[in-house]
């Protein structure tokens, strides 16, 4: 009787990992630039709020939240997100809680911490990559993403 | 995928609060260009019950289907910043003298933001005031007339008549610069050391509208799909909660022409009583006038010409110099003569005629009087006292 129960439990796992008709996790980009807010004492805030005007030279801040929608523990979570064209990752703008951060220099083949990242220059010289160079960020949780958590990744890029 | 975290460091991301502090950036002098469009897609993958699941992809408003290819991009499209710059391309006032016609002054404007532009230019007179310091000063005291203004082909080449076009630049596109010219005339009445400054207004336009349609600023929110509107606080102009763009830069002329001043003194060369020893203003005495014209001013004097009254009491000589004429003219160091004819008819077209009770001498090779040591023409004729 033990060994039947036991076995149960793994089938209806792999049946419910194969059958799912949608992922488990939402995830959802936006894009806003930091505004400045006099509240009505004087007193002025920093908010985030929908980009307004982006010029060259402004900061645009993408935010990445995921969340899991399904009935199973998400684990091994990593958010990986290009540069986008026309912009640079502004160096140390990274964060998201309870994850680990690296970059790729090489169009996403490859990724380490940003003390770590090189770049080969055209004369076959190795140097360390800076932020100009960056193709890719990636934020990988560390610990497994339970149903109904949400999680948030944010960072900011200029626009060239 | 375990084992290669265990050797990769760790980062303390407390203090990466930092992407929170506003850092205020100028705007890029180019950059990218009005219009386009910035997207971004992050993917997720992750494990479920240690089995690897399809990624997922963002969307603007959330995704959850899983494939590569699916999600959506979050967008917005890069603004359009205007910015601008007019300076004057001369380093000293355009010299020219009375009457001088289609002078010119050069600015240069440049197109410093991120989308192409046109652009409505104006000029006009300043009152008072100095531009350029220095040998050819021009404090403000005269204006030019028919202000007329040009813009070249390029932002590096001369005023050239036919490469100029009248009217407003259309296309100027960012990060280039156009020189326009500023032509007017200087008054025939300017006189030696006048200036005249003029002031050359640009307002951005809409490109393709001729400078008919000034940019202004949007108001209110951003639109992420479409380009909005903003002008640099470098440029900007407010009026009545509307904002459009204008930027000036002055240049000008100074007049650099002769000034004459006429001395006449006379001397009596003789009488009928004593000859020529001491001779005295009595009727029947001869008389020598002595006109003599010195230029004080910047350029020489061209085509001198003057008459000169002649009192009812006394008589033009004829006869008195040389062969037979009677009017000596010393200038430039040489001396010639002329016959001013009694009759008040110029018969040997000289220029010398006696008429209405007057020495008129404007002779057909024209007197000159060049600035510096030969700055001056003397003139001499005789009458006798009546």
């Amino acid at each position: 009787m033990k060994k039947f129960i036991a076995v149960i439990p793994l089938l209806l796992a792999s049946f419910v990992a194969s059958a799912a008709p949608q992922g488990s996790i939402l995830v959802k980009t936006v894009a806003e630039q930091e505004q400045t807010v006099t509240a009505a004492d004087g007193t002025r805030h920093t908010v985030l709020a929908p980009a307004k005007a982006v010029l060259p030279g402004h900061a645009v801040v993408y935010t990445v939240t995921f969340e899991n929608v399904g009935h199973e523990a998400a684990r091994d979570v990593v958010v990986t997100n290009p540069v986008p064209e026309h912009t640079n990752y502004q160096s140390g703008s990274a964060f998201g809680p309870g994850t680990e951060l690296l970059f790729s220099a090489d169009g996403g083949r490859s990724f380490a911490p940003p003390d770590a990242l090189e770049v080969r220059g055209a004369d076959g010289s190795v140097r360390a990559a800076g932020p100009e160079d960056y193709t890719h960020i990636r934020f990988v949780l560390k610990n497994a993403l339970t149903p109904g958590a949400v999680a948030f990744a944010r960072y900011r890029t200029i626009v060239k | 995928m375990t084992s290669v975290r265990k050797t990769l460091k760790f980062l303390a991301l407390a203090g990466l609060a930092l992407g929170m502090t506003a850092v205020a950036l100028p705007a890029a002098a180019t950059g990218t260009a009005a219009g386009t469009s910035i997207t971004n897609r992050a993917t997720v993958s992750y494990t479920v019950g240690g089995v690897a699941q399809t990624v997922i992809n963002s969307s603007p408003t959330g995704n959850s289907t899983p494939g590569a290819a699916g999600g959506a991009d979050t967008a917005f499209v890069v603004d359009r910043l205007v910015n601008y710059t007019v300076t004057t391309v001369d380093t000293t006032a355009v010299v020219g003298t009375p009457g001088q016609t289609l002078l010119v002054t050069t600015f240069l404007v440049t197109n410093t933001g991120n989308d192409k532009e046109g652009f409505a230019l104006s000029a006009a007179n300043l009152v008072g005031g100095t531009v350029f310091s220095g040998a050819a000063t021009n404090t403000d005291t005269i204006d030019m007339a028919n202000i007329k203004v040009y813009y070249g082909p390029d932002a590096t080449s001369a005023y050239n008549a036919g490469t100029a076009t009248l009217g407003n630049p259309d296309n100027i596109a960012q990060d280039t610069g156009r020189r326009v010219f500023v032509i007017a005339d200087l008054p025939v009445a300017a006189k030696n050391g006048d200036g005249a400054n003029v002031r050359l207004t640009a307002k951005a336009a809409v490109a393709g509208s001729a400078g008919a349609t000034l940019e202004t600023a949007t108001v209110g929110a951003d639109t992420a799909s479409a380009v909005d509107v903003v002008i640099s606080a470098a440029v900007a102009s407010t009026t009545a909660g509307v904002t459009t763009s204008l930027k000036t830069s002055d240049s000008g002329y100074a007049v650099s022409a002769p000034t004459l001043t006429v001395t006449k003194s006379e001397a009596v060369i003789s009488d009928p009583v004593n000859g020529t020893t001491n001779p005295k203003a009595i009727p029947g005495a001869t008389v020598e006038y002595t006109l003599t014209i010195t230029n004080t001013g910047a350029t020489a004097a061209n085509g001198v010409a003057f008459t000169d009254p002649v009192a009812t009491q006394l008589t033009l000589s004829q006869n008195v110099y040389n062969t037979n004429q009677n009017v000596t003219i010393t200038a430039g160091g040489t001396t010639r003569y002329c016959t001013a004819e009694a009759g008040g008819t110029d018969t040997n077209s000289d220029g010398c005629v006696f008429a209405a009770n007057a020495l008129g001498v404007n002779p057909t090779t024209p007197i000159v009087i060049p600035t510096g040591a030969n700055n001056t023409a003397v003139i001499k004729y005789r009458v006798t006292i009546n």
